[in-house]
């Protein structure tokens, strides 16, 4: 395991203490995104893609940001300081009418679900696709982040991550609000 | 407090057997249940370890999200398994991500970091299990078990083992005891009969059991031990009956014989015993005797004391002459045999009084020696008128010869002169002078006879086989018209005189030769032959022969069996004989028969048993 990574862990810890509003304890400054920010990370770590999706073992891990970033520093920070599958992360900010180019996991700001479908098809196999907001996973990203009962949940579509080569860990599968695409194209 | 070896035999093995039992039971039980222990254990750390990954595995997304809610949710399910203290999830930062307590148990430490110390190995349980996903780590779990549960039911099994020990140590004493019975009542019968036979010595008593097993084979022993004891003292006791009666006997003999007998000790201070031969010899009462020194009746202190020296080398001593005090002060010749018995200092003997006997013998040798004198006396008065009867017949026969031979010439000159005389003066005139001739001859015979007593033997070796051949041949020579078959045995020689041999040669073969003058096949044999070791000469012949009951007169001069008319001779010839051959220590005998012929047999050296011995006498 990376030992930057385990500097984090207490710190994702104690963001994690504020869905439950338990952040007596927590510094009170952390927002949803760095919530979102964290759960990036988190589902990459529990989704393959294909060999092919990197061009060596040195190749960086690509983050787009689709719209408006709503991380702010703390992504320019992560990417900074920690890795992703084991490799360096690399932040694209991709504007409205920018080629989406090479990228692993794109996110999608919730002011840009209009232009879902249209990226979507612009988006190159292996791209592992997360939307901010509820109906993104529905419409045919691979993960939708939203609130819901005080917490950040996410829905995922499995035939969409087939349908782009990526695998989603069973695991996660159980904690998803909800599962879309099973038997999809 | 009795020893394990003094107990009895059943008791040991009852306790041996149920002891065995138990122990191997308690050894068994006790393995078992180590073995349980270790496996119930084992389980348990299995059991919680499986759990631990799986919860691990399961809570890795929950905690990697930070959903505590669903994290908890899964962690109380394990309230299901009721030996799990906690279950506790921490988190990257150390502090409880979720956790679930059962009730009433020690709920787990707050802080990762304060686990180290709080630990209590042994008594409980604790695993723990990194939680990542493809390498990442997101926190820990842990999960702690009670071991009460497992020392209960370890309790339990101890609890049911050892009442099992009970109940088959029950069962094993049972068995121990009807075991042992099976071999200890035949080995108490055995050891009872033993005791029987020991105390009451009867050795009539048989086991008499019928098993084919050792106790069997110790039982017929022990059967065949009392049979064989049981004629032991049989045998005993009549060899004792036995014993008595031959002692009695032999006490009897003791004291009844006739010749003194007593038992001493060997440095001569105690009389030990004495029977009543002895007694009557000592003149002393049995209780004056029995105890005193047997030296006081040694009437001379000086035999004993050599007798005493004699003791100290020999076993034995026979015939011993020692002179015995009585009581009253006589003293008796006696001798005695003894036997020493040294390693006793014992001394036995018997005492034998010859003090009649001595002065019998003393008389008898008094008169023996008178006898003797007397004999020398009258041998020599003998010897003298022998010699004086000699000389006379030396004499007469010497002066008879000149008368005899001047009758005889004057007769020859009355027959010249009286040529003319009538035939019967002739006739008496031959008749004068054949008693004449025959005169003469007797008085040569004499003459010769009296000659050989007198002549002194000059000893050689002589060849009797060729005086015999000479002998014959002169008698050939004297009539020569007789065929008489003569056989000599050659190369018989003897040691005597030559010239008197010659003589017995002649005497003995004309003899024969003149007794079987009317005999046809006339034979005349000289040999010799082996006689009880001595050599035995012989002359034989088959001619008249003669009756054995006047044998003998025949060695007697002028004693005839025949006529002169029928066979002549002066008688002087036998005699003449019988003086050479018992002048050479021999003997002369005959054996004949009439008409069956004669055999005269002599020796020339008298066997050494006929010669006579005189009995010696003491000194």
């Amino acid at each position: 395991m990376p030992r930057a990574r385990l500097l984090f862990i207490p710190l994702f810890a104690a963001l994690l203490a504020w869905p439950g509003g338990l952040t007596a304890s927590a510094e009170p400054a952390f927002s949803e995104y760095k919530v979102k920010a964290e759960f990036i990370e988190r589902i990459a770590e529990f989704v393959d893609w294909p060999e092919s999706a990197f061009s060596g073992p040195q190749a960086p891990f690509v983050i787009a940001i689709a719209g408006e970033d709503p991380f702010g520093r703390y992504l320019d920070e992560m990417a900074r300081t920690r890795t992703i599958k084991g490799r360096a992360i690399l932040l694209r900010h991709v504007r409205t009418g920018d080629s989406l180019g090479v990228c692993h996991l794109l996110f999608i700001a919730s002011s840009e679900y209009g232009r879902l479908s249209e990226i979507l098809a612009s988006a190159s196999p292996g791209t592992l696709i997360l939307g901010d907001g509820e109906k993104f996973a529905k419409n045919g990203a691979q993960v939708g982040l939203y609130p819901k009962g005080g917490r950040l949940r996410f829905e995922i579509n499995l035939g969409a991550a087939r349908k782009s080569g990526l695998v989603i860990s069973p695991k996660i599968l159980r904690l998803a609000v909800a599962v879309y695409g099973g038997g999809g194209v | 407090m009795k020893s394990f070896k003094d107990i009895s035999i059943s008791a040991k093995l009852t306790i041996l057997m149920a002891g065995l039992a138990l122990a191997s039971l308690v050894a068994g039980f006790a393995v078992i249940t180590a073995l349980d222990t270790r496996l119930l254990h084992q389980e348990l750390v299995n059991k919680v370890t499986l759990l631990t990954r799986m919860y691990a595995e399961q809570c890795v997304p929950d905690l990697a999200f930070g959903y505590r809610d669903d994290a908890q949710e899964i962690l109380e399910k394990l309230s299901l398994a009721e030996e799990i203290d906690y279950a506790v999830i921490y988190g990257g930062d150390g502090k409880i991500f979720a956790s679930y307590t059962r009730a009433g148990a020690e709920a787990p430490p707050d802080d990762l970091a304060a686990r180290a110390a709080g630990l209590h190995p042994g008594r409980v349980l604790e695993v723990s299990e990194p939680m990542s996903y493809k390498n990442v780590n997101y926190g820990t779990i842990w999960i702690k078990a009670a071991t009460s549960e497992l020392s209960r039911r370890i309790a339990f099994k101890k609890r049911v083992m050892g009442g099992l020990v009970v109940v088959i140590a029950f069962f094993s004493l049972i068995i121990a005891v009807l075991a042992q019975r099976l071999v200890s009542v035949p080995i108490l019968k055995l050891a009872g009969l033993a005791r029987t036979v020991a105390e009451a010595k009867d050795y009539s008593l048989r086991a008499g059991m019928d098993r084919a097993d050792e106790i069997g084979a110790l039982a017929v022993g022990f059967d065949a031990m009392l049979a064989g004891l049981e004629a032991r003292i049989r045998e005993r006791d009549a060899a004792e009956k036995t014993l008595k009666q031959s002692e009695l006997k032999y006490r009897n003999l003791f004291n009844n014989a006739g010749i003194s007998m007593f038992r001493s000790r060997l440095d001569g201070a105690e009389l030990l015993d004495l029977n009543e031969a002895y007694l009557k010899l000592l003149g002393r009462t049995r209780e004056e005797t029995i105890g005193m020194p047997s030296v006081n009746v040694w009437a001379d202190p000086g035999q004993r004391a050599a007798m005493a020296e004699i003791f100290k080398t020999r076993d034995r001593v026979e015939n011993l002459e020692f002179r015995l005090l009585r009581k009253n002060g006589e003293i008796r010749d006696c001798i005695t045999s003894l036997n020493i018995y040294r390693d006793e200092g014992i001394l036995e003997g018997t005492i034998m009084d010859i003090t009649e006997r001595k002065q019998a013998a003393e008389a008898l040798y008094q008169a023996h020696a008178l006898l003797e004198v007397k004999v020398v006396e009258r041998t020599a008065e003998l010897k003298l008128a022998n010699e004086e009867l000699e000389a006379f017949t030396y004499s007469a026969s010497h002066d008879l010869r000149a008368p005899i031979r001047r009758i005889d010439g004057f007769s020859a000159l009355l027959e010249q002169e009286c040529a003319g005389m009538g035939s019967g003066g002739q006739d008496y005139i031959a008749r004068i002078r054949k008693g004449c001739r025959q005169m003469t001859s007797v008085v040569d015979d004499l003459l010769r006879l009296s000659r050989i007593m007198r002549q002194k033997i000059n000893f050689g070796k002589v060849d009797l086989s060729a005086l015999a051949g000479e002998a014959a041949g002169r008698l050939l020579e004297t009539e020569p018209g007789r065929t008489v078959k003569f056989k000599a045995a050659q190369n018989l020689y003897a040691i005597g005189d030559a010239g008197l041999l010659s003589e017995v040669m002649d005497n003995l073969l004309s003899n024969a030769w003149k007794f079987t003058r009317k005999t046809e096949n006339a034979e005349v044999e000289f040999g010799a032959e082996e006689q009880d070791g001595h050599t035995v000469y012989f002359v034989k012949d088959n001619g008249k022969g003669f009756d054995m009951k006047f044998s003998n007169k025949l060695f007697n001069p002028f004693q005839r069996l025949h006529s002169p008319d029928e066979f002549p001779g002066t008688g002087v010839g036998l005699s003449t004989v019988r003086r050479i051959v018992e002048h050479h220590g021999g003997n002369i005998w005959a054996e004949a028969a009439e008409d069956k012929g004669a055999a005269f047999y002599f020796t020339l050296t008298a066997p050494l048993d006929k010669k006579p011995v005189l009995p010696a006498l003491p000194s």
